[in-house]
């Protein structure tokens, strides 16, 4: 359990980087460029991990970063405050995500024809923040990640990836808490089935 | 490992995970991006001017246009003379008369 004295610091101090969060967007928006690199600093990272956990991919995660934070800069003076910064953000974040994964869908058969650099070859993905003891698992599971539906995947990418509060995650993705849990329960059952075919000694029994 | 076993510890295995940090220079790739952003946009007050000029131009064209035309068309005195004298020259076909 959490002090409640330590509860409510702890909320005082959300709101108020929320606050100072807007009081950076709003000087983005009148073309502060100090504004813009504190801003950058501060989701640099949350925006690039958010990517790489849907891209897997070191260089479409970077292509990323930079969609965003131009968008930001484009698009900070039309802010209304509906949603807190951070949240806006994770939302145009995932959006670009989900717009490229969709690319590649459509590209995929592009593969047979094409040089590898217009369309996309899924490789296995080596996350550069996972524990050494981890790396063959976690391998294993980035790959069946990708097949989960998309509201599945941004909940588990979001959650589990992202370490984001429950609640964060349901405010990015606009629904209710309930369905956040519901989504992660239902895509770690899928994971679980998919895992079947990927465990090293099925063969053996 | 059990297959339960071996299923858990790859749904476990993000636990602890770091967070990967871009490269440097993304920041400044960016700021390049949107400053040549920035020099390819055409204010307004540029379109405007731009577009008084070609509806100055525009109509000019078509007054000198309506000049040109008011002009070349001969006058109505012209076409009953010229009717007269055509009319003269095709009724006598003997020229050794």
């Amino acid at each position: 359990m959490i002090p409640l004295a330590n509860f409510q610091r702890q909320n005082l101090n959300k709101k108020e980087s929320h606050e100072e969060n807007f009081r950076l967007l709003l000087a983005v928006g009148q073309g502060d460029a100090t504004a813009f690199r504190l801003l950058y600093a501060q989701f640099q990272i949350p925006v690039y991990n958010t990517a790489l956990g849907y891209l897997q991919n070191e260089q479409d995660a970077e292509e990323i970063v930079q969609e965003v934070f131009i968008n930001i800069n484009n698009n900070a003076a039309k802010f209304k405050g509906n949603a807190a910064v951070n949240t806006w953000i994770y939302r145009i974040t995932v959006n670009k995500c989900l717009d490229v994964l969709r690319k590649r869908k459509r590209n995929s058969w592009l593969i047979f024809f094409s040089e590898p650099t217009t369309a996309y070859a899924p490789t296995t993905f080596n996350h550069p923040g996972v524990l050494l003891e981890n790396k063959e698992a976690a391998q294993v599971l980035f790959k069946i990640i990708q097949t989960l539906p998309d509201n599945q995947k941004t909940a588990f990418i979001l959650s589990y990836i992202e370490g984001l509060p429950r609640q964060e995650v349901a405010d990015i993705m606009a629904v209710s808490l309930k369905a956040v849990e519901a989504l992660l329960q239902r895509g770690k059952a899928s994971l679980r089935k998919k895992l079947d075919k990927h465990y090293p000694n099925r063969r053996k029994k | 490992m059990d297959k339960e076993d071996w299923k858990d510890h790859v749904l476990n295995s993000l636990e602890g995970i770091q967070k990967a940090i871009p490269r440097e220079g993304l920041l400044v790739d960016i700021e390049q991006q949107i400053n040549a952003a920035k020099t390819a946009i055409i204010p307004m007050h540029q379109w405007r001017l731009a577009a008084a000029a070609a509806l100055i131009l525009v109509a000019a064209n078509f007054w000198t246009v309506q000049h040109l035309v008011a002009n070349s068309r001969p006058d109505s005195k012209e076409i009953v003379i010229s009717k007269v004298g055509e009319s003269t020259l095709i009724s006598n076909y003997k020229l050794y008369d």
